[in-house]
């Protein structure tokens, strides 16, 4: 089974305490035994800043944890760029791959 | 700006963006002025850096606002000051020119920077003209001027063949964030200057979702970094980051003579830290970092201190050759530090009122504890009173100075008017600034500097002729207008001096006729004539220009100055020249005076006026018809006023008076008082409307018993001293009964 997040459409240092408490809280209500692979999906994402960048990444550490298949996918092409530009594409290569893809 | 500003970016430029805009009209001023020096000095390489830095600063700032309309048009301008300073091309008279214009479309973009509206189409068009004659002066040929620069300028451009690859290690604060900077911009501004090959994020460094506070920053980049920008160009994309960020800059290409040959080329400067930091050889971090090893070792007992370029040398690994060129360098210096090495820090100029004006308070607050405690006859009590008068005229006077910059700086404004409006009239004209770095006030800076426009610029249409007229007359071709400010009498005396045709006194005397300035067939003395040019409505000027000869500017000219409490006098001689003097106050808010009474009337003169008292005098009563009398001083007769006459005070005269001797300018006189009080520092406060027509009184002053003493306008008192309106102003004088009256404080 494959679980999917939404992320919200800023990911600012205004929101990123939230978006935080969001992903904490569903991750904590997910039976990760059940769980094949996990999406994140960045669709809605609009507007990111080093603060929501860096949450990815947080985000990025805490699903190489869990020991499952997972990827944020659907990026938008600004916020690959962002990723590009602080170096973390690589660390997130799932999205840059997703959004490449068709 | 760019329309891709997030929310918390827009709030921290709407805050900052006023600290850009007046740090770019700076250098916008200063490029102006390099320009114009380097019209006169062309070629001087360190002229020519300078006029590239100060583009360059603009442009990068502009960057860091998203202001891409001013980072795209000062990129244009860039890119031929660099050609200017690699020698590739020669500034000509129309080059400069055509600079100075761009230099007005910077200023009118940075201006405009918070309004994008005000930029109308017509300046876009000039712009786009502009542009295209830049390229058309560097030999570039279908240039579109139309395309939108903007994409030369913040896309990275290719490196140059002598760009070099840094090392770049950055790890910011935790704070970062919360400070309203973002890492991510840095990064994005740091591609104005060169490329990023590669970089890596420390992703290990960020914690996972149970353990990271977001608003907290974990982000640490190496990048590699391909640029031909120095050192401190790098740092300022980091520069918001202030003590927020750990930044080690490498350059692991940089060979040695290449610092080496920086060093010869640089000017002579104190510091071997300062020396390194500039030519990039180390960061000012390291030097800080170097400096704090450098204290700290020399608190340990016994041991002597290592030299700086020893300690950079342990811990930066610098090169000994290095070291050892910045040391020959440092050792060339001359003992004088140049101008531009001191320290500055930016002040709000209401938040120094407001220091001044609560100052203001404190000293007539001073002087009326010192009064009180002097009533009470207590020694101890007095002397504390004395000690904090002294400390808060220490302050008062420190105070006072920081509000203090140099004219020059609004003399500098005027080399680009007389250069325009020179070439506009056909005139050639040589201006001469002498003094630029006598002090004053910066409020009467700011409200002398349209008067001075008007006066310089009367001076080249009116004054000074044309080349053939002045060979006509035997003069050189090109005339000279020299401005001259020096501190004189305590206050500051800017001259407007020109060689042209002098004022005809003449055709003064037939327009003022005219006019009904003066009844028709009155001859007034030559100084009266001249002065005729500040009446209102008056000119002789046969033709309007947009330049002068309406008539309109020299009476607001004199009531401006009149304003400043200075005045103005003309010296002219026809077919010589004119001369234009105007005595300023040093400052408007609080001066040194010297506290007289005359009956139960309180009056201060400024003491600086002040040249001399004779006490004991007996009292005249044989006055002339203008209530004067003369007195023999060291076999020079010097006329003598009484107050207690001049201004009708109904007080008993006492049998024995004193006579303080005043100068103004260059005459002196007498003024008769009942009782010399002594030095006061006052405070001046304007006077209200009831007293706004009262000559010789320039202020008024609360003292310490709350009572109210009156300021003279020592220049004007000593032309009311030798008129005849002394029985005018007399009668119907409010003085008198006012002055009996004590305010309440």
């Amino acid at each position: 089974m494959t679980i999917r997040f939404d992320l919200p459409s800023v990911l600012t240092i205004y929101s990123v305490t939230e978006a935080r408490h969001a992903l904490l809280s569903w991750l904590a209500r997910q039976d990760l035994n059940q769980t094949k692979s996990i999406e994140i999906s960045a669709k809605n994402v609009e507007e990111i800043d080093g603060a929501g960048l860096q949450l990815l990444g947080s985000l990025a550490q805490t699903l190489i944890d869990t020991g499952l298949s997972w990827e944020i996918s659907q990026l938008r092409a600004p916020i690959v760029e962002a990723c590009a530009r602080v170096g973390l594409d690589k660390f997130l290569r799932c999205a840059v791959q997703s959004e490449i893809s068709p | 700006m760019s329309d891709n500003t997030s929310a918390a970016d827009q709030k921290f430029i709407d805050e900052v963006l006023p600290v850009f805009i007046s740090e770019a009209r700076e250098q916008i001023e200063a490029i102006e002025h390099l320009l114009l020096e380097l019209e006169e000095n062309s070629g001087d390489k360190e002229l020519l850096d300078a006029l590239f830095r100060c583009a360059h600063t603009v442009k990068g700032s502009a960057g860091i606002f998203g202001l891409d309309k001013v980072v795209a048009f000062t990129h244009h301008v860039e890119t031929i000051l660099d050609r200017l300073r690699d020698g590739g091309l020669t500034l000509t008279p129309s080059l400069s020119t055509l600079l100075l214009q761009c230099n007005d479309q910077i200023l009118h973009l940075v201006d405009s920077a918070s309004n994008d509206v005000a930029d109308i189409s017509e300046n876009i068009a000039t712009r786009d003209h502009l542009i295209a004659q830049l390229h058309a002066a560097m030999g570039d040929v279908g240039i579109d001027a139309s395309k939108p620069i903007i994409e030369t300028a913040a896309v990275p451009e290719t490196p140059a063949p002598s760009s070099q690859q840094w090392l770049i290690s950055v790890r910011f604060g935790p704070d970062c964030f919360r400070n309203g900077t973002d890492p991510l911009a840095a990064l994005h501004y740091l591609e104005c200057f060169g490329n990023v090959t590669v970089i890596s994020c420390a992703h290990e460094l960020i914690p996972k979702l149970d353990l990271i506070d977001p608003e907290s920053c974990y982000l640490c980049f190496e990048m590699r970094f391909n640029t031909t920008a120095l050192r401190q160009e790098i740092e300022t994309a980091f520069s918001f980051f202030e003590d927020n960020c750990e930044l080690r800059l490498v350059e692991p290409t940089s060979p040695i003579e290449h610092y080496i040959s920086l060093l010869n080329a640089m000017p002579d400067r104190p510091y071997l830290g300062e020396i390194l930091v500039e030519i990039g050889a180390i960061s000012q971090q390291q030097l800080d970092d170097a400096l704090r090893i450098q204290r700290h070792a020399q608190s340990a007992p016994g041991t002597p201190p290592p030299m700086i370029g020893e300690v950079l040398q342990h811990q930066v690994g610098l090169a000994a050759e290095v070291v050892a060129a910045a040391l020959q360098k440092q050792g060339k210096r001359d003992s004088a530090v140049p101008a531009d090495e001191q320290r500055y820090i930016r002040v709000q100029a209401d938040r120094l009122d407001e220091v001044i004006n609560l100052l203001g308070e404190l000293v007539t607050a001073g002087a009326g504890a010192a009064l009180m405690a002097s009533q009470t006859r207590n020694r101890n009590l007095s002397e504390v009173h004395q000690h904090m008068g002294r400390l808060i005229e220490g302050v008062r006077n420190g105070t006072l100075q920081l509000r203090m910059v140099p004219i020059g700086e609004t003399f500098n404004r005027f080399r680009r008017v007389v250069r325009d409006t020179a070439a506009t009239l056909g005139k050639e004209v040589a201006l001469e600034i002498v003094g630029g770095d006598a002090e004053m006030d910066k409020s009467v800076v700011e409200k002398i500097a349209d008067p001075l426009m008007h006066l310089v610029r009367n001076g080249l249409n009116h004054g000074l002729q044309t080349p053939a007229e002045r060979l006509a007359a035997g003069k050189p071709a090109q005339g000279n207008l020299i401005l001259s400010a020096r501190h004189e009498s305590g206050g500051i005396l800017i001259r407007i001096q020109d060689d042209g045709r002098g004022i005809d006194r003449d055709r003064v005397l037939k327009r003022a006729w005219e006019r009904g300035l003066v009844e028709a067939g009155e001859v007034p003395a030559d100084a009266e004539i001249l002065k005729l040019i500040f009446a209102p409505g008056f000119s002789t000027a046969e033709t309007i220009t947009n330049l002068s000869g309406r008539g309109v500017g020299m009476d607001v000219v004199s009531k401006n100055i009149a304003a400043l409490r200075g005045t103005v006098t003309v010296h002219s001689e026809f077919g010589s020249g004119t001369t234009i003097d105007i005595r300023l106050p040093l400052t408007l808010a609080i001066i040194d005076g010297f506290l007289i009474a005359v009956g139960d009337s309180k009056f201060i003169i400024p003491l600086e006026s002040v040249i001399e008292v004779i006490a004991g005098q007996r009292a005249q009563d044989v006055l002339d018809e203008r209530g004067r009398h003369c007195l023999e001083l060291r076999g020079a007769v010097l006329p003598v006023v009484s107050l207690r006459r001049l201004y009708g005070l109904d007080s008993k005269p006492p049998a024995r008076v004193s006579v303080i001797v005043l100068g103004a300018g260059a005459t002196q006189f007498g003024i008769e008082v009942d009782t010399l009080l002594g030095q006061h520092q006052t405070v001046i406060k304007p006077l209200g409307h009831l007293f706004k027509a009262l000559r010789g009184i320039s202020g008024s002053s609360i003292l310490g018993n709350g009572e109210v003493a009156l300021i003279f306008d020592v220049n004007s008192l000593c032309e009311l001293a030798a008129t005849d309106l002394i029985s005018k102003t007399s009668r119907n004088s409010p003085l008198a009964s006012s002055l009996s009256r004590t305010a309440s404080v």
